[in-house]
């Protein structure tokens, strides 16, 4: 018998090839398709030309009322739609965009307590287009969290609806962005406490909903695992977008789920006149947790802007109807800056963030009683971006847009020892540093196509883990190349997107694992593509139908994990042998909008081969006898479900609204052919997915005062893996209420809610503790937001 | 080509490098080589430098190298008994760990890095559970253990000894505790007491 002393520092065997190499050449690529790229010759040429800049460009001026009593609306959000441009109006109501190419555009303006307005502009070139916008009080509310893929007056795909005052977004302001979202249709939550929530759309979650923030990768790690949380703080974010369709197609290739957008705007896009800022209070009893944010952005000098922003958010346990949640509370800062130089050609802007986190993950006999007292996690990110948009004017071409980050993520595990005095140790370690580039060259319409965009899009991500994690250090480098196109003839609306990804997953190491199998490099391509046909009814019933194929590379940890992961309570046994995942998804939906109010539903089917995911073997581990294995595995999954949503107004103060999802996962036999539909019951099915939900809304309101009460229900979740528990359903009461008032040019917010009035007892079917711990108990909590 | 277009190209050029600048600037902050933990997946129980059970993927090897048959019950239990040890006790029983690639390794270098002292634990020891031969894991009264692994930490070595107390059957976890956490938690190993 052989017997071995490994030097520490020397189990690194072989190392492939120099990191940045593959990425250089991916560089050189990138640069060389630009160009090599058809530019044409822009109609029109800005820069160092004072006289041309005069002669193609306009300037809007306007002004937003009350129509009702002739009075300015201060702090209205305007947008120019086609430009994704947006500004604030002052005290008096005026307002004014600078450098506006000669067209015609579309102008929303919302404002809180006040109908949408939409008001269609045409800016001459060298003149002044003056604009008086007339807004109605109104009872509907306004969105910030925004479907984007239903609208027809969409404009590209990074494109956004914004809202910058949003009553919805203050009401369901959240400890995370999954709690903020978490009654939006469709959408759940993925939990292990409430720190780490993530978001699941229709059933699909960790990296089949991308999550991204300010169009751009988060760099954290939450996508793999339930104890690892999204590095966004939602205070900050000042709108939430959900893109679904071809559209989602330029951010992922596999988004059959879709996209969550967090807008933080952190890089200023357009030139203020004047400095505007908002600051955020928020307590709440269930946690007896305190947060409060400042964001400022304003003008340094004609051509610089800045955007500042910070916040704290601190809470301590979590109270539920059976008592309190052990190593649940959660200590986050946050600060960002950024900085833009915006010209008439163009604008380039750089920014930095900083977030450091610190949660806890709940332990307890029967879940981890290797870790009764939980787990700590240390969450530090630091993350810069660039961003440039160089503007085309009237030519084939529009814009160009590019956008470069780079994130250091880290987090650490640690072990809650028994006694405070003891020394944590470090369980499980995680390190990712990630570089993305993208550029999108946005063309103006030719032929029938209105818009749309050809872009191109780069990754490098170092992953490195340690302490009882063996998954090996890994590089992973990503190419794609992709199109979307929209064309509207008459009242239709066409949109399709092709997409070509290239990953190249690479270990540092490659060994024959005795545990898991060969560990050696993995490339993998693959085309996704989508369509839709969408018509509209007489201006108010809109249907349609939208096919994708998506495609998925395996993860590294799905590939290589070999090891404990504590805070995750599991043994995490990877397998480098996967193939890569492909879906086909298709969706039939109607929105229909009256005078009075609007419904929309929409019914899908997802059929995945090779579908990916952590299996629960019921085994315990090698090395850790505590904990189960969960092997990756790939199974033939088909997902089907439902949507339906409507709000109607039975009075002029009073609105009802409401919305219910069903979704069902089942697995396809090898050799069968995947069914339309199923139903009935059946032996397993796909794991952690949710119950059927819903939510009925009652609001009244009247000038700045709203009150409302929703009932929140979910029925009981009886379809389930092996080794997975049943949960029952249960039925939640809130009531809310929200006032604004205006004092000089200070718009004050301010909103009370009161959550799970009843204090039910309740369990999500998606947390990995529910056989523990329900979810939280009664909630008091006061959000005071103002706006100048 | 206009000066537009060479805006935008340098634009593309320059975030390019500054992605590449500030990646190659950092090293990733996580490392599979500074683990806190020992790296222990198996282990072997020697008598001399002879292995007695060998333990790895949740499986027993009893006395894989034909040197103890003796100590062996029907291919699936350790076999202590009056006749195969004098005096009832089986003194110094050595541990060696085993890596992931089923290397054969000492601790003592993880002691000394964490306090300890060489060819000691430090801040290793082994600990060691008593539960019911019938499978259900359940932990077996100190009245009913059919013997005791006798363990110093204290003793810098990683020896113990096995006393018989009575006739019976015993699982026993054999662990590798580290501060406040087990490195290792075996699967219960099935032993036998014939007195």
């Amino acid at each position: 018998m052989s017997v071995f002393i490994i030097p520490k520092g020397q189990r690194t065997k072989k190392v492939l090839q120099p990191k940045l190499l593959y990425f250089n050449r991916v560089a050189f690529a990138v640069l060389v398709l630009l160009w090599l790229a058809p530019w044409g010759e822009p109609s029109v040429v800005y820069a160092n030309d004072a006289d041309k800049t005069e002669s193609s460009r306009g300037v809007v001026k306007g002004t937003v009322i009350n129509i009702d009593e002739d009075s300015p609306v201060s702090n209205a959000a305007i947008l120019i739609e086609e430009l994704d441009r947006g500004t604030v109006s002052h005290r008096n109501g005026d307002f004014q965009f600078r450098n506006v190419p000669a067209g015609t555009y579309l102008l929303r303006v919302q404002h809180v307590g006040y109908d949408t307005g939409y008001q269609q502009i045409t800016v001459t070139a060298g003149d002044t287009t003056f604009v008086e916008i007339g807004l109605r009080r109104g009872v509907i509310r306004s969105a910030d969290v925004v479907v984007r893929d239903h609208y027809m007056r969409d404009d590209e795909t990074t494109g956004v609806e914004r809202v910058l005052t949003g009553r919805q977004l203050r009401q369901q302001l959240g400890q995370t962005i999954a709690e903020t979202l978490e009654d939006e249709p469709g959408l759940a939550q993925r939990s292990m406490g409430p720190a780490p929530a993530r978001p699941v759309l229709r059933g699909l979650g960790g990296d089949r909903l991308l999550i991204l923030e300010d169009g751009g990768r988060t760099g954290d790690l939450s996508a793999t695992a339930a104890d690892h949380a999204l590095a966004i703080e939602p205070m900050t974010a000042e709108h939430i977008e959900l893109i679904r369709g071809p559209s989602a197609l330029v951010h992922g290739s596999n988004t059959l789920g879709g996209v969550i957008n967090v807008i933080r705007g952190q890089i200023p896009m357009d030139h203020p006149d004047h400095i505007h800022a908002s600051g955020t209070l928020q307590g709440q009893s269930v946690n007896n947790g305190v947060a409060g944010g400042l964001r400022a952005f304003g003008p340094i000098s004609s051509s610089l802007a800045y955007r500042v922003d910070g916040s704290v958010r601190t809470s301590g346990d979590m109270n539920t109807p059976e008592g309190r949640l052990g190593n649940t509370g959660i200590t986050t800062l946050n600060a960002s800056a950024g900085v833009s130089y915006i010209r008439e050609w163009g604008m380039v802007g750089v920014s930095g963030n900083i977030l450091d986190t610190k949660y806890g993950v709940p332990g307890g006999i029967g879940i981890a009683d290797a870790h009764p007292n939980g787990v700590d996690i240390e969450m530090f990110r630091r993350y810069a971006e660039f961003r440039s948009r160089v503007n085309f004017g009237q030519g084939f071409f529009r814009r160009l847009d590019t956008d470069a980050t780079y994130s250091f993520y880290k987090h650490d595990e640690l072990e809650k020892p028994d006694f405070e005095t003891n020394r944590r140790i470090v369980g499980s370690s995680f390190g990712v540093l990630t570089t993305n580039v993208k550029s999108h060259l946005h063309h103006n319409s030719f032929g029938i196509i209105d818009k749309g965009l050809i872009g191109i899009w780069g990754e490098h991500r170092d992953y490195a883990s340690g302490a009882f994690s063996q998954t090996p250090e890994t590089i992973e480098q990503a190419f794609a190349i992709y199109s979307f196109q929209e064309a509207n003839p008459g009242n239709w609306n066409l949109q399709a997107a092709l997409r070509f990804d290239h990953r190249t997953i690479q270990p540092q190491e490659e060994r024959l694992s005795i545990l898991i199998g060969d560990i050696r490099e993995r490339s993998f391509s693959g085309v996704s593509a989508s369509a839709r046909v969408a018509y509209l009814w007489q201006n108010r019933i809109k249907t349609g139908l939208t096919v994708m194929r998506s495609f998925r590379a395996p993860g590294i940890e799905e590939l290589y994990s070999e090891g404990p992961h504590l805070a995750n309570f599991s043994y995490e046994k990877g397998n480098p042998d996967l193939n890569s995942e492909s879906g086909f998804g298709s969706e039939l939906f109607v929105d229909a909008n009256f005078s009075r109010g609007s419904i929309r539903a929409a019914v899908y089917r997802n059929q995945m081969n090779n579908f990916i995911f952590p299996r629960n073997t019921d085994q315990r581990a090698t090395r850790r006898d505590d904990l189960n294995v969960y092997r990756y595995s790939e199974e033939r999954v088909l997902m089907t479900g439902l949507e339906l949503s409507g709000n109607f107004r039975i009075a002029p103060s009073w609105q009802v609204s409401g919305s219910v999802n069903a979704v069902r996962g089942d697995f396809i036999a090898d050799g069968d052919s995947y069914p339309l539909a199923r139903f009935g019951s059946s032996e397993i099915a796909v794991p952690m997915m949710p119950p059927l939900s819903g939510r009925l809304n009652v609001e009244w309101s009247r000038n700045y005062l709203a009150l409302g009460g929703t009932t929140r229900f979910a029925g009981a979740q009886n379809r389930l893996d092996e080794f997975e528990e049943r949960t029952a359903g249960y039925m939640l009461f809130d009531a809310y209420a929200q006032y604004s008032i205006t004092t000089g040019s200070t718009l004050h917010t301010f909103t009370l809610n009161v959550e799970n009035i009843a204090n039910t007892t309740y369990r999500n079917h998606l947390s990995r503790i529910k056989e523990i711990y329900p979810e939280p108990g009664t909630n008091v909590s006061l959000l005071y937001r103002f706006y100048f | 080509m206009t000066s537009t277009t060479v805006k935008a190209v340098v634009l593309m050029l320059g975030f390019v490098f500054a992605g590449l600048f500030l990646k190659a600037c950092e090293n990733n902050p996580a490392s599979s080589t500074d683990s806190e933990h020992a790296p222990a997946i198996g282990f072997q129980l020697l008598l001399g430098d002879d292995v007695l059970v060998e333990y790895f993927q949740r499986e027993y090897l009893f006395d894989p190298e034909g040197n103890f048959p003796e100590f062996v019950h029907n291919g699936e239990a350790l076999l202590l008994s009056s006749e195969n040890i004098s005096g009832d006790m089986l003194r110094d029983v050595r541990v060696r760990w085993m890596d992931r690639d089923r290397v054969v390794f000492d601790l003592a270098e993880f002691g000394e890095e964490s306090g300890g002292t060489a060819g000691g634990p430090g801040d290793y020891e082994l600990r060691f559970e008593y539960l019911l031969p019938d499978g259900s894991r359940d932990v077996q009264p100190e009245n009913e253990r059919p013997l005791e692994f006798i363990y110093d930490r204290d003793s810098s070595t990683w020896t113990f000894d096995i006393s018989l107390i009575q006739s019976g059957g015993s699982e026993v976890r054999i662990n590798l505790f580290h501060l406040d956490h087990d490195d290792l938690r075996s699967v219960p190993m099935p032993v036998v007491v014939e007195m």
